[in-house]
């Protein structure tokens, strides 16, 4: 029976092959990476937002020890690189049912769309996700312009 | 030992389930889970980012296991170029009668889940020490 989650589930598929292709076009062929049990996607997922002050930046990374992570700012690039490692306590021999989250070392660099002030650049990790505020550079800043009634 | 064996079968499988089920609610997404076996019982691992403690809710019902993540952070700033959204989760797994809910234990961390669910005590495996008698 085909139904609206049918298509849904169509789309969301339709949108991931766009996904893996542009990487694949070499567009953004930087940011494409091989995560074992993920496959060749972008990773992480990075959210670019803004307002009038900042510009943010938001990384989907799960399950990663924060001392692991590195970040670098670098003229309008952002760096985001780290390893996602197998979790520790886990015994050496034990059977598998399902491996979908894959690990592995991971470098993802974003380009930015405007100028930011590198230096007042700051992160946080929080429940599993990275978000990064980079204060806009005064140029790239909305200024009012006063109109003069002639 | 072969029969100590668990199976953990996924959502999909399980014909008595409403279409509803299968697909995964409406807006939800299917969390990446990695599940491993020891002596002890079931290991879950699932990512689960953005979500916190308050949001999250673990069942037991009846063998069926729910976990569902309800997202209580918010993006930040407005839309420049969005890869993902922050999302509810929703996943459900059939369990094999040898576990035992009531002992299993949750932990939340770094929008990391690891759910231990242990074997019950009778279908655990038992060395038997052979005495010799002389």
């Amino acid at each position: 029976m085909l139904n609206r989650e049918f298509f849904q589930e169509m789309d969301q598929m339709q949108r991931e092959m766009g996904r893996l292709f542009r990487g694949l076009s070499g567009r953004r062929g930087f940011g494409t990476v091989v995560m074992p049990g993920i496959g060749q996607q972008s990773y992480p997922l990075v959210n670019l937002r803004s307002d009038e002050e900042n510009l943010y930046a938001e990384a989907r990374l799960p399950g990663i020890d924060p001392s692991e992570l590195e970040l670098t700012v670098e003229q309008n690039n952002l760096t985001i690189s780290g390893d996602r490692r197998p979790c520790e306590d886990q015994p050496e021999k034990v059977t598998w049912h399902r491996r979908e989250r894959g690990h592995g070392k991971f470098m993802r660099t974003v380009e930015l769309p405007l100028d930011v002030k590198t230096n007042e650049a700051r992160a946080e990790y929080l429940n599993g996700l990275l978000r990064v505020t980079l204060p806009k550079a005064e140029a790239a800043r909305p200024t009012r312009v006063a109109i003069e009634a002639i | 030992m072969a029969e100590n064996k668990l199976n953990i079968h996924n959502d999909e499988k399980n014909k008595g389930l409403s279409a509803k089920e299968i697909h995964g609610r409406e807006g939800c997404q299917r969390p990446a889970v990695d599940i491993y076996e020891t002596e002890e019982g079931l290991v879950l691992l699932a990512d689960l980012p953005g979500i916190e403690k308050d949001g999250l809710t673990i069942e037991v019902d009846q063998g069926l296991l729910t976990i569902e993540g309800h997202a209580m952070m918010r993006h930040q700033g407005q839309e420049n170029r969005d890869e993902f959204s922050l999302c509810n989760f929703h996943r459900q797994f059939r369990l094999p009668d040898t576990i035992d809910p009531a002992t299993s234990s949750a932990v939340l961390k770094d929008g990391l889940l690891t759910l231990k669910l242990p074997r019950v005590a009778a279908a655990r495996p038992r060395r038997i020490e052979v005495a010799t008698v002389h």
